[in-house]
Formats: structure tokens, C-alpha cells, sequence
């Protein structure tokens, strides 16, 4: 999208000087290969519209505030009708504004809290696994993720399983400068996996 | 709103009539996101299993101590709470839901037993929403004091300042208070206020390293975890946050002793220590009594300068932040300043004005710009001007002239006191002043003459300015 909005409005409307087949084809590889390219720019780092970030920060704040959090408060049906209600607005982001990285990936690793908080364990491990595959960059959603995910495996005592969550903590973020509370993470992980 | 807060415990299998027990107590909304829950397990827990129970304590804060800087949205929050620890495995559960705490900045320390207190694992329990969960063994059972810091957004802090002349307008008592905003999502209640003062370098630049995006990996995440990638940066991080296992000269380890405020000066930046204990909550801003000292010697004085004001006369309060002035213990941050004086023996009180000043470094002078008074006016007449000594070139085009301008000045003082009048002129070129009325030269092209007015005194003085021109110019 970046790339196809940087080109000169020209390059759209300049005729080919030949009206021979093999220009056309040319002319069309070529925007089949900016489109490309701009659908790739897309991706995780791509600056988001402006305006999108408010009303995305508002829309978490919404299900984070309103709904999640008070389903912790709550008992039986209201605290299912809050979750499934937090569940639809983290969706919604999703959705909507899928170039707020840091909140998408703070949504989706919310839904695999919902899911675990409803008994929906393999459902819960795979969203906190899809929080290091559609978002590496976010760093601190990821390792909160891969630690839950750890976590509920080793709750279902699927101790292999919980190890790779470990395993890929202690290989991203060992290292000896990170903050106390990381390297606190990661000392809980090697431990784990030693056991 | 009746929510069952036992919830989340059940969940995890806790006991929920315990669990509770205490934290339902006087918890404010954003406070119980806040509580911190020691769960004491027993070893045999070898597994995350449901086996969390009896719960020792909910402790409540022990201290708050809030170190907000006004330069950058930043707080260094610093806590101490008692806990009852078992020997052997305990949890602790600390929560940043509906806050702008920064979670990656959170750091736990056991100020006594701390050989025999060691954190095992930080782990985020899946069903419950932001919240972190400490698994520390303990060699000791009983009380253990523990500090917790972090950092978090939306405290802020302003100043402002009351200045009271007295009659004759030759003293004041210049009042100074700061008013604290908190929409950091959290209750602080009975905190230790601390406030950095000053265009702080150190902060630029923990804020300048928490937006750098070092590496691509490193994007959007949060300030503290950038930070820490540096190791200057830590060096001075851990040294501003006063972590004396990181760095000796820690500025926060050191505690008011004073029923006061407390004002240090931490190299290139001021710390105020605001005496006692505040309660800060979540979305109020509170004012709080800094400083009231009386008998600041003051000069009132009055500015002239048509270039800025046109024909207004502008009053100022002009003092010193100095030890001789009473004052000039500390620099003085930005502020709103409302000016009042005693109008009568009665003590009958007027508004003067009302202004902000920047940053007063000790010893500096300040002058506080009260707007405009009526009571004191200036007004500048030409009464007369000539042209002389006028040069042509071969083309007969003018190449050189001179100007000769008489002014003539009527000064009032209307007030029952004297002043001081300020009056600035601004003149352009090769020019010549003569005058019988004493002025001092500014720079090139301004003078200043300075008036001492009596009271009800009206005054005409004159000057007479010749300008070479062109080629007449002989500089």
C-alpha cells in the first residue's frame, strides 16, 4: 500500500508507447509486483493510518476495562457473557486494525486468556502461540505468551510440550542485561526444563 | 457493584473465602487491581497444580514513594510491603490491569532476610488478565520486608506560587505550592512525594533510549526494556532509581529525615522532597504547600519600550533567588504566579496580576510581568525633526543624510509610592544621543534610562538623537 501510494500519479496515467501484448504483461507484472510489495509493507512494521491508534486504544481499553478484567470479579453466566463480550471487541481489533501491532498482539494473547479461563485449553496454548508467530517484534506480549502457554501445558502435565514454550523464553530473551523481572522469567523456564 | 472477587482464586484453586478476606477491605477500584497476594505453598508442590493454600497475608503498602519528574510523563514508583512468609515456596501476585504501569520495569527486592529470600520464577497466570505471579522460596518464616519498584504513566506535577507585597511594595511573601495530577489508573495513598525539578538531562535521555528503536525486535516494546539495553543508560537508570546493588550513589535511597521539604541537588537536577505523607488518587490532582517565606525584598518596576508594548507602562516584581533574599535554597521550578498587595494599613488586599515564570536557578533574578498599570505612564513626543548635511552622488542621487530628532518625554507616577520606570529606546544606525537625563547603553541599538519616581511625581525630560545616514555613516 506504502509503495503504491508513493508512486507518481504519472506512472498511472502515461500510455505505453507501444500497444504491443508483451508491454501490457509488462505493465501488469510490474503492478502485480508493487501491489505485492506494498501488501508485504503491510505487515507487522507498516505505520498505521492516523486516528487508527486512538480509536484502537480505546477499543482495548474497552474490553480490557469493561469486560475482562471485571469477568475476574464475577461468577457463572455474567462472567461468561463478559468474557464472550471482551472476546468480541479483542476480535474486533483484530480485525479492524490490523497494523497496531503492539495491541494486536495485546488482543490476541487476551483471547488465549479467555480461552484458558474457559476450560479451552489447546484453543488458549494455540492463540499464545500465534502471539510469537504474527507479532515477534512485540517482546513482552510474546514472552508473557510463550510463559502461559508453558504453563497451561505443564498444568495438563504435557511436559514436553511446556519445554518448548521454555525453551524458545530461555533462547530469545537469556540474556544477562535484561530486566530483573525478564531474567526472572527466564530462570523459572530453565528450571522447568531441567525437571 | 457487588462483584465476587474471590473468582480468580477459585479458578486457580484457591481457597476464595480467604483469599479475599483481606483484599475486599477498603480496596479502592484500582487498587484491587494492585493487591498483592502472598500464597504460601507447600514444597511438595512440585507442579503449578491447584495446590495454592493458606493464605498467610494481603499485605497493605507499607511505604509509597513517588519520584515524578515534570519534564517527561514518568513516575518512579518505590513501595515496601511486609510480608508474612512460610519456608518454602510462597507466591506473590502483582497486577497492572486498568493502570499505565510499565510491567517490564517491575522489580522485586527483599530489604531484610534477603539472603534467605530468592525469586524461583516470574510467571503470567493464563486466566487471569495482566497480572504477573512471583514464586519465591524462603529460608525464613515470619515477616520479611520487601520493596517493589516500577514505573508508571499519567503523574504529573505543576507549580505555582502566591507573592503577597506589602503596602509600599519593597518586601513579599512569596508562597510556592505543586499540585499533583494522577490518571496512572492507581490509588497512592499515603505517599512519600518526590519532584525532580529542572530540564533534566538524565530523563531526556532514559526517554530518548525508551523511543530509540535499537533493532527491529525492539519495536513498540516498552520503555524500560529498550533502556536496558544499554549499559551507560542502565548505569544512570539504575543510579536515578537509587538501586544501591547497581550503583553507590543512589538519590533514592535517601529519605527525608525532615518534617519539611526536603530540596537536594542531584548533579545536573533537583529533587523536592514534599513534606510528610499524601494520599494521591487515581484521577483527582492535589495541591501541596511547598514553601512560604516572607520579607523577599522586591523592587517594583516599570517598563516602557514601545516596540513591545506599544504605549502601555508594564509592572514587574523583580527579586532574587538568593540566601539574601531569604531565599535561594533551591531553584525554583516553572510556575503560575498570582501577584496580590496590601492596599491599605487594614490590610485591605488587591490582585495585582497574575504570570508564569520559568525555571529560576538560585541566585538569579527574576522579574514577574504583572501586565499592564495605568497608574504609571510614559508618553513620547517629537517635537521636532530636521534633515541636514545631504550628499548626491555624480548621478545626483541622495547618498548620504543626517536626521537630527528632539523627544520629549512626560513621565507620572500616580501611586502612593515611589517606583522605578524603565524606559527603553531603540535607535537604528550611526546615531548620536544627547541628553541631560543619565542613560545607560544597552547594546547598539537600544539605551535604557531609569527613573526614580516619587510619589504623585510628574516629570518631562528630553533627548536629542542625530542619525547619519548613507554615506554620512561613519559606522
Amino acid at each position: 500500500m506504502n509503495s503504491l501510494g508513493k508512486l507518481p500519479s504519472s506512472q498511472h496515467a502515461r500510455k505505453p508507447r507501444s500497444n504491443g501484448r508483451g508491454t501490457r504483461i509488462a505493465v501488469a507484472v510490474m503492478l502485480a509486483f508493487v501491489l505485492a510489495v506494498g501488501l508485504i509493507g503491510c505487515k507487522e512494521n507498516a505505520p498505521a493510518p492516523s486516528g487508527n491508534s486512538t480509536d484502537a486504544r480505546t477499543l482495548m481499553a474497552e474490553a480490557m476495562t469493561h469486560f475482562h478484567a471485571r469477568s475476574t470479579e464475577l461468577l457463572g453466566p455474567e462472567r461468561e457473557r463478559l468474557l464472550n463480550e471482551a472476546a468480541q471487541r479483542y476480535n474486533e481489533l483484530l480485525k479492524r486494525f490490523p497494523l497496531e501491532t503492539n495491541l494486536c498482539a495485546q488482543a490476541l494473547r487476551a483471547l488465549g486468556s479467555i480461552h484458558a479461563t474457559q476450560g479451552k485449553t489447546n484453543e488458549a496454548v494455540k492463540l499464545y502461540a500465534a502471539v510469537g508467530e504474527k507479532y515477534p517484534s512485540q517482546d513482552w506480549e510474546v514472552l508473557q505468551a510463550w510463559k502461559a502457554a508453558g504453563d497451561l501445558r505443564w498444568e495438563e502435565h504435557e511436559r514436553e510440550d511446556a519445554k518448548k514454550f521454555y525453551s524458545k523464553i530461555v533462547e530469545r530473551f537469556g540474556k544477562m542485561d535484561a530486566p530483573q523481572i525478564i531474567q526472572q522469567v527466564v530462570r523459572g523456564s530453565k528450571a522447568r526444563m531441567t525437571e | 457493584m457487588q462483584h465476587d472477587r474471590r473468582a480468580p482464586q477459585r479458578a486457580a484453586g484457591l481457597p476464595p473465602a480467604v483469599t479475599w478476606a483481606h483484599s475486599s477491605a477498603g480496596c479502592k477500584p484500582a487498587a484491587r487491581w494492585l493487591a498483592l497476594i502472598v500464597f504460601v505453598c507447600f514444597l511438595a508442590v512440585a507442579s503449578l497444580s491447584h495446590a495454592r493454600i493458606n493464605v498467610v497475608t494481603l499485605p497493605d503498602r507499607g511505604t509509597v514513594q513517588l519520584t515524578i519528574y515534570n519534564s517527561v510523563d514518568l513516575t518512579l514508583v518505590k513501595e515496601t510491603r511486609h510480608l508474612t512468609l512460610r519456608k518454602g515456596l510462597n507466591k506473590l501476585e502483582f497486577s497492572w490491569a486498568n493502570t499505565l504501569i510499565d510491567p517490564t520495569s517491575v522489580e522485586f527486592k527483599a530489604l531484610t532476610h534477603s539472603d534467605e529470600v530468592e525469586v524461583l520464577d516470574a510467571s503470567f497466570p493464563p486466566r487471569v488478565p495482566n497480572t504477573l505471579e512471583w514464586r519465591i522460596n524462603s529460608e525464613f518464616a515470619g515477616d520479611v520486608v520487601c520493596e517493589i519498584r516500577y514505573f508508571t504513566s499519567g503523574i504529573s506535577w505543576s507549580a505555582d506560587y502566591v507573592a503577597e507585597a506589602a503596602k509600599d511594595e519593597r518586601a513579599m511573601s512569596l508562597a510556592g505550592a505543586v499540585r499533583v495530577k494522577n490518571n496512572s489508573g492507581e490509588d497512592y495513598e499515603n505517599a512519600q512525594v518526590r519532584l525532580v525539578v529542572g530540564v533534566v538531562r538524565l530523563v531526556e535521555e532514559v526517554v530518548q533510549l525508551a523511543r530509540r528503536q535499537l533493532d527491529e525486535k525492539s519495536k513498540d516494546a516498552p520503555a524500560t526494556e529498550a533502556l536496558m539495553r544499554s549499559p551507560v543508560a542502565q548505569d544512570r537508570f539504575y543510579r536515578n532509581r537509587g538501586d544501591l546493588s547497581k550503583s553507590a550513589a543512589g538519590v533514592f535511597e535517601m529519605e527525608s529525615r525532615r518534617k519539611e521539604i526536603v530540596k537536594e541537588g542531584v548533579s545536573e537536577y533537583f529533587i523536592y522532597t514534599v513534606e510528610g505523607r499524601d494520599t494521591i488518587l487515581n484521577g483527582w490532582a492535589k495541591r501541596l504547600p511547598s514553601f512560604n517565606t516572607d520579607g523577599v525584598p522586591v523592587t517594583s518596576l516599570y517598563k516602557f519600550e514601545k516596540e513591545r508594548w506599544s504605549e502601555k507602562v508594564m509592572r514587574y516584581y523583580r527579586f532574587t533567588n538568593s540566601m539574601p533574599s531569604k531565599l535561594g535554597t533551591e531553584p525554583l521550578p516553572d510556575g503560575a504566579v498570582k501577584a496580590f498587595r496590601f492596599v491599605s494599613d487594614d490590610q485591605l488586599y488587591a490582585f495585582v496580576g497574575r504570570t508564569s515564570v520559568k525555571y529560576i536557578p538560585i541566585n538569579e533574578a527574576v522579574e514577574l510581568e504583572l501586565g499592564h498599570d495605568l497608574e504609571v505612564s510614559t508618553k513620547p513626543t517629537l517635537m521636532d525633526w530636521q534633515k541636514s548635511n545631504v550628499q548626491f552622488d555624480n548621478k545626483g542621487a541622495v547618498k548620504g543624510w543626517t536626521t537630527k530628532e528632539t523627544w520629549e518625554f512626560d513621565v507620572q507616577n500616580s501611586k502612593e509610592i515611589p517606583v522605578m520606570l524603565d524606559i527603553r529606546r531603540n535607535f537604528r544606525g550611526d546615531w548620536t544621543l544627547t541628553t541631560s537625563m543619565p542613560y545607560e547603553k544597552v547594546d547598539a541599538t537600544k539605551v535604557k534610562f531609569l527613573l526614580s519616581l516619587a510619589p504623585r511625581e510628574k516629570r518631562r525630560f528630553s533627548y536629542e538623537l542625530v542619525t547619519r545616514h548613507g554615506t554620512n555613516a561613519t559606522r
